[in-house]
């Protein structure tokens, strides 16, 4: 699929995703070797992002499974169609049929509902199968998907083992609130976003926003920077970075100053206990933002 | 390369690492995909190995201890003007006396323009650890040499005057600190190093001990094993808070709900076509704790505390206590507050030391007379102290009543078992009415506790 470390970063970066050379060969590594991927960092560094950008640019289908506090194997996995399996037994009843005729035709593979994961597995196409936000999840359902991290493979008990048809490229993401267990983090090439430096967040925005003056550009990023060395609840992410650019860019302006900062931060900061704190250094930060 | 892959991860583990030995070969199929540099080498190694954001921080050194190459410099803060912030340094280090209107010595102001500049911030970082006079006879902790280092370069009230005092602007605050913790990792570096050729194996061994900051106790870890170690607490408390309870574990979803699916049948002509289930709940645990915040205690307690405020902000059934010899209810200090500021609250504003000894006695007997009415049998009763009582009054009964009112009364000692009954220590008093003891000094037996109790 990709030729070396440089062709993905050029594919990734061709569809607006800018990696630098060490994150690049960890998803490299892992996409050759066909081993799920663990990403974590903070929110809005593109974690989510990266799965979607890598299906594209790769054109493979895209199955996510969005992970929340109760999710479980149903959701996740399979699920036997239960009035499709009553349907079944009710429209047969007339006939003579035996328990272990009725046993293998109503747990056969009519019956079966495939969730993403089973989805990803018996895909005829390999796909990127992205599992977002996985430390929502509680600790149990990572347990349920060790068989598939490592075999790639789904034991249903009533049915039996299902290989995978295809390989799926299995993207983990996690905003590191809760801790994985070992057996989970040990099956996955571990790869830590963080924040783009200066100049690379500044090339983002350059591609994503051509109109944006250079100057103001720099502005923009000197400050987001600043604010993100700040303890705050939420550090501004790039995807909020480039709609206040956006919005800077719309209201013509050509250079910052503390009103207008004043008047556009709340694109940036979305806890008003941030919003407070900066709005109290606010003099200082654009000293050294903007000088 | 095998072999040195191998005796590297022995390294790893000996630092706390897990490292299979499947992880070992994926490694090894790894660095034969593509081409490689140093870089690639340690990248490969580390997306391998170190699964953690806080392992990626100890695989950095262990990495450079073992392959000798020097830690990785990030800039984050750019286009900071060097020169300048060199002359503000430097007006803020001269003014006749040899003290700066900012504090700044002029030599201090000269150094820290030196460590700016990565050719001279090496220079001076091996020239200080060769200047450092080594004792053969009696291994000290490599911490210790850093320490020691630090004071002679008066370095946390240089860190101090850059924070707070100097005039900069906020960009090149920044700047200059970035520049010192690079610094601090260059020393760091190159103090391992000369650990390393000094005392060869042993010394290795020591130092990755000491990076195996799980395993330390809490009173013995540096600046960078406290930040870990702090992450690492919140982390737990989050992961108990959102555990489900036990009973129910080995299923899924929660039971059948009768009720709900024949409501539902009624709808479908008498047929059960879809099945209600009960939600499974969360167990919350109704906790008491009750912290010992003296001298000798309070580094201790610093990580029981960030636990319990962890705890706390994810539901509210938990009164946490801290005593030295008087009692002070401090859950209200903790709520709706971040946690190091709520720890530096209690330590403020939580009146409970009058003479500064301990005093367990008169601590249960108030215990008892405020709070017994409040007590039942699905509390938990969480108590850290070393139970030395400064030989006074024990007052059993007060405990003993205490103890009769919760479900369960546990104690946590972070001295070593063998001294838990020596001296002035009352817990043998207390050990009958106590539901376990369990020792609790560092990270990993302060996860194993938990997991028991909440």
């Amino acid at each position: 699929m990709f030729q070396s470390i440089d062709d993905l970063m050029a594919r990734l970066e061709e569809a607006n995703y800018f990696l630098d050379r060490d994150a690049a060969t960890v998803i490299y590594l892992a996409w050759q070797m066909k081993r799920p991927l663990l990403v974590e960092g903070p929110a809005g560094v593109g974690k989510t992002e990266l799965a979607k950008t890598l299906a594209q640019v790769s054109q493979r289908e895209l199955i996510r499974l969005q992970c929340y506090e109760g999710l479980d194997e149903s959701k996740a996995l399979y699920e036997w169609d239960y009035q499709k399996q009553l349907l079944w037994i009710q429209a047969n009843m007339q006939g003579n049929l035996d328990w272990a005729a009725a046993k293998t035709a109503i747990y056969g593979e009519e019956f079966l509902l495939a969730r993403p994961l089973l989805k990803a597995l018996l895909a005829p196409k390999e796909t990127v199968l992205l599992i977002d936000e996985l430390d929502k999840s509680e600790e149990e359902f990572e347990s349920f998907l060790l068989e598939t991290l490592s075999e790639y493979q789904v034991t249903i008990p009533e049915y039996g083992t299902v290989a995978a048809v295809s390989i799926p490229v299995i993207i983990i993401t996690s905003n590191n609130a809760r801790e994985f267990s070992e057996a989970l983090r040990r099956r996955c090439f571990h790869l830590y976003l963080d924040f783009p430096g200066p100049e690379r967040e500044l090339s983002i925005l350059r591609r994503k926003l051509p109109e944006l003056e250079e100057r103001l550009g720099r502005e923009v990023i000197s400050f987001v920077q600043l604010l993100r060395k700040q303890n705050l609840k939420k550090s501004p992410s790039i995807a909020e970075t480039l709609d206040w650019a956006k919005a800077l860019v719309g209201l013509k302006t050509k250079s910052l100053d503390r009103n207008l900062v004043q008047n556009t931060m709340a694109l940036l900061l979305k806890y008003r206990e941030d919003y407070q704190t900066i709005t109290k250094k606010l003099d200082q930060l654009l000293v050294s933002g903007v000088g | 390369m095998l072999e040195k892959l191998v005796l590297f991860t022995h390294n790893l583990r000996k630092a706390g690492f897990s490292v299979s030995l499947n992880q070992v070969t994926t490694a090894m199929e790894a660095l034969s995909l593509v081409d490689l540099d140093a870089q690639t080498f340690k990248v490969i190694l580390r997306a391998v190995f170190a699964k953690t954001h806080q392992e990626i921080q100890v695989f950095e050194k262990v990495f450079s201890l073992y392959f000798g190459a020097e830690p990785e410099v990030k800039n984050t803060v750019e286009w900071a003007s060097v020169d300048e912030i060199g002359l503000k340094l430097r007006a803020g280090g001269c003014d006749g006396k040899g003290v700066g209107r900012s504090g700044i010595g002029g030599s201090q102001g000269n150094f820290l323009v030196s460590i700016l500049d990565e050719a001279q911030a090496t220079a001076l970082a091996k020239s200080l650890v060769s200047s450092l006079e080594w004792d053969n006879t009696c291994p000290r902790p490599v911490g210790a040499y850093w320490e020691q280092l630090k004071r002679d370069l008066d370095w946390h009230m240089l860190k101090y005057q850059v924070e707070e005092k100097l005039d900069l602007t906020e960009n090149e605050r920044l700047f200059i600190l970035e520049k010192m913790e690079a610094f601090a990792s260059l020393v760091e570096h190159y103090l391992y190093q000369e650990l390393a050729a000094r005392e060869g194996q042993a010394g290795v061994s020591r130092i990755l001990e000491e990076l195996n900051y799980e395993q330390q106790d809490f009173r013995q870890l540096n600046e960078a094993g406290l930040e870990i170690i702090e992450q690492q607490v919140k982390k737990l408390g989050r992961k108990l808070a959102s555990r489900k309870g036990y009973r129910y574990a080995p299923s899924t979803q929660g039971r059948i709900d009768v009720k709900r699916t024949l409501k539902g049948a009624v709808l479908r002509g008498g047929v059960p076509a879809k099945l209600k289930r009960k939600k499974r709940r969360i167990e919350r645990p109704e906790l008491l704790v009750l912290c010992d915040i003296s001298n000798s205690m309070s580094q201790y307690t610093q990580f029981l505390l960030l636990l319990v405020w962890t705890l706390q902000t994810k539901h509210k059934r938990i009164r946490s206590f801290v005593f030295v010899d008087r009692l002070a209810e401090v859950t209200h200090l903790l709520q709706g507050r971040e946690a190091l500021e709520g720890l530096r609250f209690i330590g403020i504003h939580a009146p409970c030391s009058a003479t500064g000894f301990t005093d367990y006695g008169r601590v249960f007997r108030d215990f008892a007379e405020g709070y017994l009415q409040d007590l039942h049998g699905k509390m938990k009763l969480l108590i850290l102290g070393d139970g030395k009582n400064n030989w006074r009054d024990p007052q059993v009964d007060a405990f003993k009543a205490i103890a009769g009112g919760v479900g369960g009364v546990f104690w946590l000692n972070p001295r070593p078992q063998t001294t838990w009954y020596e001296n002035d220590s009352v817990l043998g008093l207390y050990r009958p009415y106590c539901k376990g003891i369990y020792k609790c000094s560092n990270l990993a037996e302060l996860k194993r506790v938990s997991s028991l109790i909440v």
